[in-house]
């Protein structure tokens, strides 16, 4: 059955297989930092972006995926400019073995994508899908929360102009220091 | 998933469609929401699959203090509605936080998880308790059934031929209503070993109308009439109460679970109604239990 996907923004054509997960799809398409981990939803190695939300791509039918745009960690960062949430991760540690990473990175990038500045609660629970075997989770956090703080749009500060009496005041004190 | 006979795969963009091609397709097409219970339930062979993704049947609307969700709304959606939080003491947003991981949420829908229950399923056992009522879309037209009807088999035998869950019509509550929802498990991944969901209706200490309703005793839901019989029209006190969570411990059918005996899923149940009804119908400090 042929569908049509877009993934990390280019469209693809593809014959999918009748029982075909996305996950084995998107591997034989060569988009092999999506994991196979547990196959039944739990581990969330094979977690994917899908129209917006992260999800686990072991559990959806390739074939439902038809017009679906599809977000890969390949799309988010490359080895020359990696994605602030890809640094950040390097910096805090929070690389083991590597195999959930890419799970962990998609899942962070959704959440900070609806939440810039999210309370570690909140990380705890957009990660709650993703299962690090290394157990490394404290790291895992602090290299979310690194991301959000860099990616966190500045606020726009407008400077208000101070009455010009204040101004000489405090210009004064300054002078008498 | 066996699905080496599939031979289609549909996205029909409106009711009407899905309707027609479900029933067309007889027995050998199969609607697909989420699809995420393909993982865990047997799938028979299916021809042609319908996939409900294109239907315009995600949301969640008030609607005269009552709640209307489509059927394929993303529980990820009902888990972060604000006026599913607003309706009933926020039951029904705590719920749907709990199902799965954030990953699942985002995939498992309210229809799917209503159609397909399994034994851990958290929907069902507050739809029940809700009195919510099930639109359903078929070749013959539209029908309403509520929940005590729907959840009276499995729901996948109650739908007939072509027939398709479209809506979860959550009534508005009576004034004076009280509404609780616990569960038991060991940890916050570990399925429920029961839960229980009271919705009553009170004037005083007097019970005008209640529902007791205990899921994961079975796969699907139970509604304890017994024990509500005790407490309705009744002014309630702590010896009725004590009566009521023991008719409902005793009126429970428990499936077999490795995890634990019958009598200690009886004694579950005994405490969570006794504590419930005394938390939310004698007004007693009972701590509630920590929901995982």
């Amino acid at each position: 059955m042929e569908i049509v996907l877009t993934v990390n923004g280019e469209e693809k054509r593809i014959e999918a297989r009748p029982a075909e997960t996305l996950l084995d799809l998107l591997r034989r398409m060569g988009y092999c930092s999506v994991k196979f981990g547990c196959g039944e939803g739990a581990c969330g190695s094979c977690t994917v972006i899908m129209d917006g939300r992260p999800v686990n791509s072991c559990l959806v039918l390739a074939v439902t995926a038809d017009r679906r745009e599809i977000l890969t960690v390949d799309g988010l960062g490359t080895r020359q400019r990696p994605h602030p949430i890809q640094t950040a991760f390097v910096e805090a540690g929070a690389v083991q073995c590597g195999y959930c990473t890419p799970g962990m990175v998609l899942s962070a990038w959704a959440l900070l994508e609806r939440d810039p500045d999210p309370s570690e609660e909140a990380i705890r629970e957009a990660l709650d899908g993703n299962l690090c075997r290394c157990t490394g989770y404290v790291q895992i956090v602090e290299g979310v929360k690194l991301a959000a703080g860099r990616m966190k749009p500045k606020k726009k500060t407008t400077k208000k102009k101070k009455p010009a009496g204040k101004k000489k005041a405090a210009s004064g004190k300054k002078g008498k220091k | 998933m066996r699905l080496a006979e599939l031979e289609k795969v549909t996205y029909p963009e409106t009711v009407a469609e899905a309707v027609r091609i479900l029933a067309e397709g007889k027995d050998r097409a199969m609607a697909l929401s989420g699809g995420v219970s393909f993982v865990f339930a047997p799938l028979k062979s299916v021809e042609q699959l319908v996939c409900l993704s294109r239907l315009p049947l995600s949301y969640v609307r008030e609607e005269k203090g009552g709640l209307r969700i489509g059927a394929v709304t993303p529980v990820a959606d009902l888990a972060a509605s604000p006026a599913a939080g607003r309706y009933g003491g926020g039951i029904l947003r705590q719920v749907a936080r709990r199902i799965g991981s954030t990953l699942n949420r985002n995939l498992i829908t309210v229809g799917g998880n209503l159609v397909q229950p399994f034994i851990w399923s958290d929907l069902p056992t507050v739809a029940l308790a809700f009195s919510a009522s099930m639109v359903i879309q078929g070749p013959k037209g539209r029908r309403t059934l509520k929940a005590e009807k729907f959840f009276s088999r499995m729901p996948k035998q109650v739908l007939k031929e072509g027939e398709l869950l479209t809506e979860v019509v959550f009534p508005p509550l009576e004034k004076n209503s009280r509404t609780a929802f616990e569960q038991f498990s060991l940890t916050e991944v570990d399925f429920a070993y029961l839960k229980t969901a009271v919705r009553l209706s009170r004037s005083g200490k007097k019970c005008l109308d209640l529902a007791i309703v205990i899921g994961s005793a079975t796969i699907l839901p139970q509604r304890l009439e017994e024990a509500e019989g005790v407490l309705r029209g009744r002014t309630a006190n702590q010896v009725l109460v004590n009566e009521a969570s023991e008719v409902a411990a005793e009126e429970l059918k428990i499936k077999r679970d490795i995890r634990c005996s019958e009598d200690y899923k009886r004694d579950l149940a005994r405490a969570q109604v006794r504590g419930i009804l005394e938390r939310i119908l004698l007004d007693q400090k009972v701590p509630e239990w920590k929901l995982f």
